[in-house]
């Protein structure tokens, strides 16, 4: 029994790969915190996937289109990169999951009925939302001393993101967001959702 | 002005007390959190001495900038040296003490027993303070830590001949391999069920059924990151659950009746995954039956047009 080679079997079946320090004995504080921003930012990125796709459902065959489908796209991948990071490092997904479903994609799709107007602030409200929320994760990693590579690894997808969900911000502020019927109350709304949303899935 | 000092006296007592209680929370927390061994994040008592200790993020010890000590490297190595000392001798007497439990219980006394089969006085025992609980934790400790060596093992064994796992086979094997490791010690089960049971011991013991389940369903290949894991997770745990139950009732030669409710309790789940896909693939059928049974109803009912 003692004969097994331990660091193949890691490789081959359980998609590792070759690290110096497996996430699993990373100090408890640190792991939990890192555990922590993968969770909440899987349910981030699956619910701004679902918007997008809720937008798309109303307004994808409208001369915004396009540009909510290159949205879509790059969240898309952003979500794939955090599927993996929980699949990689064993971090328990959020159990709202099917809650961020149902609420983005209502989210989405409702606002886009408004108008196309509305689902532009929909997102400038919620990709200013996530820039923020990104940016703390950002300033924390930055301030702490961890030094394993799970910390930079993290620092440069997050970093990434972050600037990439700032660009979609200035998307919809570009075609018009300020123009949606109640656009303060619009986003104060869902910018509080948002804050509520997040505290939720960072803890369940 | 006596009253005021009193109140003076008071406060500071109060807050000293308060900074003493943080200090040894802070002590124990670092002294679990450098504990190499996996199966030593039982509820001892603080092992390192009462000073003032940050918790750091670094694994390897070295000397942070925001450190508020003056510790040194050497006196830090030295700490960890007389934890790391520590931690063995309660592994071995606590190993030692699983040979009486059949006849003590999980108990004070048999952890006395086992300290003195292990070469210290009956005494040591004291090192525990939780007791008979400190005992039950760690051997279920012990055991999801065979059971994830056994898991990779049987892994490595599927690999070595080019196959393909299979799910339900894997998990049968696994549920009833960790179970087989309580037959030793099946007439002071019951005791330890309770014990894992009771309110203040209960986060512990949830938390290694957590861990185990979660290892189980690891190395069985699920990688899913929705509401999944936890519906998979729950499955499993409730199926294992229930095993543990029945076995201790079960008076078969070898369990041979557990292991028969295990196969058909996973055939049941497997059957019943794979009902709810069919309906998923054949919903318009579900639909048709259902709407059938509603035209029924309306015929009874005396809404119907009678035709069928």
């Amino acid at each position: 029994m003692a004969l097994f080679k331990l660091s193949r079997v890691i490789q081959t079946r359980c998609n590792l790969g070759v690290r110096n320090v497996s996430f699993q004995s990373l100090d408890p504080a640190t792991r939990k915190v890192y555990s922590r921003f993968i969770r909440v930012d899987h349910a981030g990125e699956f619910g701004a996937d679902r918007i997008y796709a809720g937008q798309m459902a109303v307004l994808g065959k409208t001369d915004v289109g396009p540009t909510i489908q290159h949205m879509w796209d790059q969240e898309k991948d952003h979500l794939q990169t955090f599927t993996n990071m929980i699949s990689e490092y064993r971090v328990r997904p959020t159990v709202l999951h099917p809650l961020w479903n149902i609420a983005g994609f209502a989210l989405g799709a409702g606002t886009a009925l408004i108008g196309k107007e509305a689902a532009m602030a929909c997102t400038v409200a919620v990709e200013e939302s996530i820039t923020d929320h990104y940016n703390k994760q950002l300033r924390y990693l930055l301030d702490s001393n961890d030094k394993s590579e799970y910390r930079d690894h993290l620092l440069k997808k997050i970093k990434q993101f972050r600037d990439e969900e700032m660009e979609h911000h200035d998307t919809g502020l570009e075609h018009g967001a300020v123009n949606a019927p109640a656009y303060q109350v619009l986003k104060q709304t869902i910018q509080a959702g948002c804050l509520a949303a997040i505290w939720l899935s960072e803890r369940i | 002005m006596w009253v005021n000092r009193c109140g003076r006296n008071a406060l500071r007592t109060y807050s000293s007390f308060a900074r003493m209680r943080s200090i040894r929370t802070q002590a124990y927390k670092l002294s679990v959190a450098s504990m190499s061994h996996p199966v030593l994040k039982i509820h001892a008592a603080p092992t390192v001495p009462e000073r003032v200790r940050f918790l750091t993020t670094e694994k390897d010890g070295k000397n942070e900038e925001n450190s508020k000590t003056e510790e040194t490297n050497s006196e830090k190595n030295e700490n960890k040296k007389e934890e790391e000392s520590v931690n063995t001798v309660k592994v071995k007497i606590l190993d030692n003490a699983l040979d009486f439990v059949v006849d003590h219980g999980w108990s004070r006394k048999a952890l006395s027993c086992g300290a003195e089969q292990a070469g210290y006085a009956g005494v040591a025992e004291g090192m525990f303070t939780g007791g008979g609980d400190d005992l039950v934790l760690y051997f279920i400790q012990k055991c999801n830590f065979q059971l994830v060596e056994y898991l990779k093992f049987t892994i490595e064994e599927h690999e070595a001949k080019e196959e393909k796992i299979k799910v339900t086979s894997f998990i049968r094997s696994a549920v009833e391999y960790r179970l087989r490791m309580i037959i030793p010690f099946i007439g002071a089960w019951p005791q330890a069920m309770g014990i894992l049971a009771r309110p203040d011991i209960f986060p512990k013991s949830a938390e290694e059924l957590a861990k185990m389940v979660d290892d189980i369903w690891y190395y069985a290949g699920d990688r899913s990151a929705d509401i999944n894991w936890y519906t998979k997770r729950g499955i499993l745990a409730k199926l294992y659950g229930s095993t543990q139950l029945v076995m201790l009732t079960d008076q078969s030669p070898d369990f041979k009746d557990t292991w028969e409710f295990l196969d058909r309790r996973i055939s049941d789940i497997s059957n019943f995954a794979k009902i709810s896909q069919s309906v998923k693939d054949n919903g318009s059928a579900f639909v048709e039956t259902a709407f059938s049974g509603a035209k029924v109803l309306k015929n009874i009912a005396g809404f119907g047009d009678t035709k069928r």
